[in-house]
């Protein structure tokens, strides 16, 4: 089919289309305000809670920290508060990127290449979290239990028994979760990147 | 004239556009009626940018694509909000039997486009020079020539229409 034909058929069609019935003035406010209420409803809740977690603890060892006699202690604790404070304002302003994508402001052209970066800013991000998530695991529990005084428990083999390989296993398969959904994610933006070019 | 009537007209003239935009950029009835809604809300969200706005027309051609792209993107199997049994979103049914597999057949060569030449195809289908498709997508009026030719050779390469379905 030749470009002209396309046009007519499009033209022709354009008009059938026009000769609708209106829609509704009630069923467009309707569409409008139901979008609406679910716009807030899906503001990202899980995010949120989990960074509000974070600083929670971060703000615990820091408040507790001249309590810390051990030097190793001290130090597992400031990487933790560290990690703490880092890891949920990275993912919350990768969100925040990827969501503020300009719908009524940029080209399509923009738009694309902005969404597209945005998206694999945030996964980078979520690969990182993976890595600190890893060391968290490991420097988080020395300093907390000399503040709890359960210090005791550490000493214990059955606790580091069933601890480390508890842990590894969770982090083993949440980063392979991770890691495929990263692929993908990647691959598209990246596949979309190469489309503007 | 209040806002919401003003809004209300502009999507009654302009329904027609917003529906071409959700078949050049789903193929499925339930996921071209989401992007349909998701289209309306978005323009009513920025309503007050669209009066500022110096050519109104590019304004809402850029909305209802850039709504496609990352709606789609984003996209995952949800319900409904409001069901739109409205005529024009059947469409399909009312046209003649003769054209419906060369736009069955169009629709479908559009849709194996890349998400930018989709919208440049489709503004060129609507009667848009290079220039304005360039002011409107955001790339070079060489830009959209030269990606022209790319996709007339692509839809010369295919062969006569095809028996294919609009929607499932």
């Amino acid at each position: 089919m030749e470009l002209e034909e396309m046009q007519s058929l499009w033209a022709d069609l354009s008009q059938k289309i026009e000769k609708q019935d209106k829609i509704q003035k009630e069923l467009l406010m309707e569409i409008t305000k139901q979008k609406f209420r679910n716009k807030l409803n899906g503001i990202r809740l899980p995010e949120i809670i989990g960074s509000i977690i974070c600083y929670g603890y971060a703000i615990y060892f820091m408040i507790r920290f001249s309590e810390l006699e051990l030097w190793y202690n001290q130090l597992f604790a400031l990487l933790t508060i560290a990690i703490m404070i880092v890891l949920p304002t990275a993912s919350l302003a990768s969100i925040k990127a990827m969501r503020s994508v300009k719908i009524h402001g940029d080209a399509p052209a923009e738009m694309l290449d902005k969404f597209a970066k945005s998206k694999i800013r945030f996964w980078k991000v979520q690969k990182y979290g993976m890595v600190l998530g890893a060391v968290l695991l490991i420097t988080i529990m020395p300093p907390i239990n000399e503040l709890q005084g359960t210090s005791e428990m550490m000493s214990r083999p059955i606790f580091w028994m069933l601890y480390i390989p508890g842990g590894l296993l969770f982090m083993v398969l949440f980063s392979r979760w991770v890691y495929n959904r990263y692929k993908r994610v990647i691959l598209a933006s990246e596949n979309m990147l190469t489309e503007l070019e | 004239m209040s806002k919401e009537e003003e809004f209300v007209n502009l999507i009654q003239e302009n329904q027609g556009l917003i529906y071409k935009i959700t078949l050049v950029y789903s193929n499925e009835k339930e996921e071209q009626d989401d992007l349909y809604q998701e289209i309306v809300y978005q323009t009513w969200k920025s309503f007050d940018q669209f009066k500022k706005a110096s050519k109104p027309s590019t304004w809402l051609y850029r909305v209802g694509m850039n709504t496609a792209i990352t709606h789609l993107n984003k996209s995952k199997k949800k319900p409904l909000l409001v069901s739109l049994d409205h005529s024009f979103m059947n469409y399909s049914e009312s046209v003649d039997s003769e054209k419906e597999e060369k736009i069955k057949w169009l629709y479908a060569q559009i849709r194996n486009l890349n998400l930018l030449d989709r919208g440049i195809m489709f503004l060129f289908l609507e009667g848009k020079s290079y220039e304005e498709i360039g002011q409107i997508t955001g790339i070079s009026t060489s830009n959209v020539g030269t990606r022209m030719s790319r996709i007339k050779q692509k839809l010369k390469s295919e062969a006569t229409p095809k028996p294919t379905k609009i929607w499932n």
